[in-house]
C-alpha cells in the first residue's frame, strides 16, 4: 500500500515551501516519525517527519524548489512498487481533498499530512457544505468546493468561508446586505488592548530610524549555510541588539516613580503574531547565546507559540522586544513599547536597492531599522547611539565575536 | 409597578370586571377560597359570587357552560384548576368552541377564555404536571397564550378577555411567584402574534415559552462567558405565531436551538423548526435543535422530573453544538 506525502501547511499564512534538504535517499526505508527533510517557509526553517512507514519510492521535488502546500512531494510504498501508479490513483481519488488536507484551523503541527490513496472514499467528488455555507460563498464569489470545511463529515460551514481567502475570488455580482457584527471581545484582546493604551498613555514614546547595509550579514548568514548552521536574518538582529543593549545600560533598563533599574542581564522578547492576537514570548540571556543557540531557541519558541504550548515563564521577563514585519513587506513602522521595557526595535523588510557607494551605483540589501524608545529615560541622542550601534554591528558582524 | 406574576393575572381579571360586566369567573375553587393558586383571592367580595361562580368538579360540564354563556354575550373567564384537565372538556374546547363560529358563519362568537397553570417545578406528578399548549394549536380556532413574565401576563390576559374568539391561556405554577414591573395603565394590551426578543444575540437563536425563557436566558448568560452570543426570543402566542420574528433572528446567526417544556416529540418546537427549515433554509449553518420533555410522563420524584426536563446546561450544550463548538 502506497503513500503519497504531500508539503505540509506550517501556519495559516503559508502557500508554499522550499525543501533545503531531503535527509533519506530514494530506496532507503523510513520509519513513521523519523525525519524525512528539511524546509523552510517566509517565516522559518524546520525539519519535517515523516508519517508513513516504507520505502521512500520517489522524490518528486528537488532540493531549493518552491512548492505549493498540499502538492505530492514524495511516494512510500512496498520495495519495488511503481510509484506512478500510486500517484496516479492518489491524484485521481484525492485531488478534491488535496485542499481538504489542509486542515483549516488545527494547530501548525509538525507533520507532514499524508494522503493515504487506499481510504480515499467513494465519494470523494462530493464537498458537503451548510445551507448558510453555500449562501455565504455565493455571495463572497467564492467556490465551497475549493474550501476546507471543518463540520461533521468535513462539511464546510459558515465559519470555514468566512475564514477561505481563495486568490482571485470573482467580485460578487449582487452586493450582499452589508451591516455591522458584533464580536465579543476575547480575554487575550482585552489584554493586550490594555497593554498598547497603558503604554502610549504613560511612557513618553519617541522614534529613531535609519537604513542598515545587510550585505555583511547576508555574508554571515551564507556562511553559516555552509556550516550547516541555520540561521535568520531576525536571529542575527537580535543578536546585535543584545550586544549593543550591554552597552547601553538605560536602554536594558525600568523605570518607576524613584528609581531607574538597570538590568545585568538580557532578555530579548521576540513578537509573534498568532491567530488569536500578538505573543511575545522572551530570549533569555541572549547577550550570552551564540547565534546559532538563538536560532534554536527562536525557532523552538515560535513553533510553539504557534502551537499555544508556551509557559507563562517564557512569556514574561523581557528586558527589550524585537518586532519584525519584513516578512509581509513592510519597509519600515513604528512600535508600541512593551512596558516596562524601555525600547523596542521595529525591524522592516531587506530589499535590494540601488545605493551610492564610492561615487558608483551599486546593489545593496538594505533593511530599515526602527527604533521606539521611552523618552523619560533615554534621551535622543543616546538613543541615537544605540541604534547606530546595531546598525555598525550589522554591517559589521565581525564585532559580535 | 412590581408584582408577582399571579398578582398581574389577578389584577387584570378585576380590573376588566370593573370595565365589562359582561366579564365574569368561574371554575373550582374560585371564589371564597380564591384559586388554589390565589388568583381570584378576594374577587367575590367586590363582584359577588354571581360573577365569581364555584363549579362542580366537571370541566366538560362547566366549560360547555362557559361556552354557552359566550355564545348568549357574556365574556367568560374559565379557570381549570390544572390545564392538564382541558382533556376533561376536549370534546367542548376543540369541536364546540373552536369550532362554532365557522359553523354559524360568523353569526356566533365565542369570546371565551381558559385559563389556568400547568408544568413542572412542584412534583405533581403525571397528570397535574404536564405542558399541553402544543395539542391547541394544532386544532383551527383557538389562540393560544403562554406568558413568560408578569408584565407578559397582564399585557396577554388583557389581550385574551377583549377578543372575541376563544382563547387557551396558560399559566405556569413555577412563575407564579415571580416579579415584574407591570405597566399600571387599565388599558395595557400586549397583541397577540407578536414575539418578544428576551435578549439580543448574533450566533444563535433560542426560541423558548413560559418557565423555559427563564432557563434559555441562564444559558445565554454562560454562553456569553463563552464567547458565544444568544439571541432569546419568547413567541408569547403559538396561535397566531410571529414566524417573522424568529426567521429573521435566524437569518441573522443562522443556528436555532428551540427549547420548552412540553414532550419534544411532536411538540410545538418542531413546528417552528420545520417552519424555519422551509423559509430560511439557505441561512442555516446547522440543523435546528429540539429540546424538550423526554418521552415519559412526568416523575412525581423532583429529582427524576429534573431528569426527564431540559436543564440549562443542555441548552448551552445544544447551542455550542449548532455552532460546532463541541
Amino acid at each position: 500500500m502506497g503513500e503519497i506525502i504531500i508539503m505540509p501547511k506550517q501556519g495559516l499564512q503559508m502557500t508554499e515551501g522550499i525543501i533545503t534538504n531531503w535527509l533519506v535517499n530514494e530506496g532507503d526505508e523510513i520509519k513513521e516519525g523519523e525525519p524525512l527533510f528539511e524546509m523552510e517557509t517566509d517565516k522559518l526553517a524546520i525539519t519535517i517527519d515523516s508519517t508513513a512507514s516504507g520505502t521512500l519510492l520517489k522524490i518528486l521535488c528537488e532540493e531549493d524548489e518552491i512548492v505549493a502546500v498540499a502538492d505530492p512531494i514524495a511516494v512510500v510504498g512496498e520495495p519495488g512498487e511503481d510509484y506512478e501508479a500510486i500517484l496516479a490513483a492518489g491524484q485521481g481519488s484525492t485531488a478534491p481533498g488535496a485542499t481538504a488536507a489542509e486542515p483549516a484551523d488545527l494547530p501548525e503541527a509538525s507533520q507532514p499530512a499524508v494522503a493515504p490513496v487506499t481510504e480515499a472514499p467513494e465519494d470523494a467528488g462530493h464537498v458537503f457544505a451548510s445551507p448558510r455555507a453555500k449562501t455565504c460563498a455565493k455571495e463572497r464569489g467564492i467556490d465551497y468546493h475549493d474550501v476546507p470545511g471543518s463540520g461533521p463529515l468535513g462539511m464546510v460551514i459558515e465559519r470555514d468561508i468566512l475564514n477561505a481567502q481563495v486568490p482571485g475570488a470573482r467580485v460578487p455580482m449582487t452586493a450582499p446586505a452589508r451591516g455591522e457584527h458584533q464580536i465579543p471581545v476575547s480575554n487575550m484582546r482585552r489584554i493586550i488592548a490594555q497593554r498598547m493604551t497603558d503604554s502610549l498613555n504613560t511612557l513618553a514614546q519617541a522614534n529613531h530610524r535609519l537604513t542598515v547595509d545587510m550585505s555583511a550579514a547576508v555574508a554571515l548568514r551564507r556562511q553559516l549555510q555552509d556550516a550547516e548552521l541555520k540561521v535568520s536574518y531576525n536571529d542575527i538582529v537580535i543578536r546585535c541588539v543584545a550586544k549593543a543593549l550591554t552597552e547601553f545600560p538605560m536602554m536594558n533598563s525600568t523605570m518607576d516613580d524613584q528609581f531607574i533599574t538597570t538590568k545585568d542581564y538580557v532578555n530579548i522578547g521576540m513578537a509573534v503574531a498568532t491567530d488569536e492576537g500578538l505573543l511575545v514570548p522572551v530570549i533569555r540571556d541572549a547577550d550570552l547565546k551564540t547565534l546559532p543557540e538563538i536560532s534554536q531557541i527562536s525557532k523552538d519558541l515560535a513553533t510553539r507559540t504557534k502551537e499555544n504550548k508556551l509557559t507563562p515563564d517564557e512569556l514574561t521577563g523581557g528586558t527589550f522586544t524585537v518586532s519584525n514585519l519584513g516578512m509581509f513587506d513592510i519597509e519600515s513602522f513604528t512600535a508600541i513599547i512593551n512596558k516596562p521595557e524601555a525600547g523596542i526595535l521595529a525591524v522592516g523588510k531587506m530589499e535590494k536597492k540601488p545605493v551610492v557607494c564610492q561615487d558608483e551605483i551599486v546593489i545593496r540589501p538594505l533593511m530599515q531599522l526602527s527604533l521606539t524608545y521611552d523618552h523619560r529615560i533615554v534621551d535622543g541622542a543616546p538613543a541615537a547611539l544605540f541604534l547606530r550601534r546595531i546598525k555598525q554591528l550589522l554591517e559589521h558582524p565581525g564585532l559580535l565575536i | 409597578m412590581i408584582k408577582t406574576y399571579a398578582m398581574a393575572v389577578h389584577d387584570v381579571m378585576a380590573e376588566e370586571m370593573r370595565r365589562d360586566e359582561r366579564v365574569f369567573i368561574m371554575g373550582e375553587d374560585v371564589e371564597t377560597l380564591g384559586g388554589v393558586f390565589g388568583c381570584t383571592r378576594d374577587l367575590y367580595k367586590e363582584f359577588g359570587t354571581e360573577r365569581v361562580r364555584n363549579t362542580p368538579i366537571s370541566e366538560a360540564g362547566f366549560v360547555g357552560a362557559g361556552i354557552g354563556a359566550a355564545c348568549a354575550g357574556m365574556r367568560p373567564i374559565v379557570e381549570l384548576m390544572y390545564m392538564d384537565f382541558t382533556f376533561v372538556a376536549m370534546d367542548q374546547i376543540l369541536n364546540q368552541a373552536a369550532k362554532t363560529r365557522y359553523i354559524f358563519g360568523g353569526n356566533a362568537k365565542i369570546p371565551l377564555v381558559i385559563r389556568g397553570q400547568q408544568g413542572i417545578g412542584r412534583g405533581n406528578a403525571a397528570t397535574h404536571s404536564q405542558s399541553v399548549e402544543t395539542f391547541f394549536m394544532h386544532i383551527p380556532g383557538l389562540k393560544v397564550a403562554c406568558p413568560s413574565t408578569p408584565a407578559d401576563a397582564a399585557g396577554l390576559l388583557r389581550t385574551a378577555i377583549r377578543d372575541d374568539n376563544p382563547v387557551m391561556f396558560f399559566e405556569h405554577k413555577a412563575l407564579y411567584a415571580q416579579k415584574g414591573e407591570v405597566p399600571e395603565d387599565i388599558d395595557f394590551t400586549i397583541p397577540f402574534g407578536k414575539a418578544d426578543i428576551k435578549r439580543e444575540g448574533t450566533d444563535v437563536t433560542i426560541v423558548a415559552n413560559l418557565l423555559y425563557v427563564g432557563r434559555a436566558l441562564e444559558a445565554a448568560e454562560i454562553l456569553s462567558g463563552e464567547g458565544i452570543s444568544a439571541e432569546v426570543i419568547d413567541p408569547r402566542t403559538l396561535v397566531p405565531l410571529d414566524m417573522n420574528t424568529i426567521t429573521e433572528s435566524v437569518k441573522k446567526t443562522g443556528r436555532l436551538v428551540v427549547v420548552h417544556e412540553a414532550h419534544r416529540n411532536a411538540g410545538w418546537g418542531a413546528e417552528i423548526a420545520a417552519q424555519v427549515t422551509e423559509d430560511v433554509f439557505p441561512y442555516l449553518d446547522a440543523a435546528p435543535i429540539r429540546l424538550g420533555t423526554a418521552p415519559c410522563p412526568l416523575p412525581f420524584n423532583l429529582g427524576l422530573e429534573n431528569a426527564a426536563t431540559p436543564q440549562v446546561a443542555d441548552i448551552v450544550k445544544a447551542a455550542k453544538t449548532v455552532l460546532y463548538r463541541i
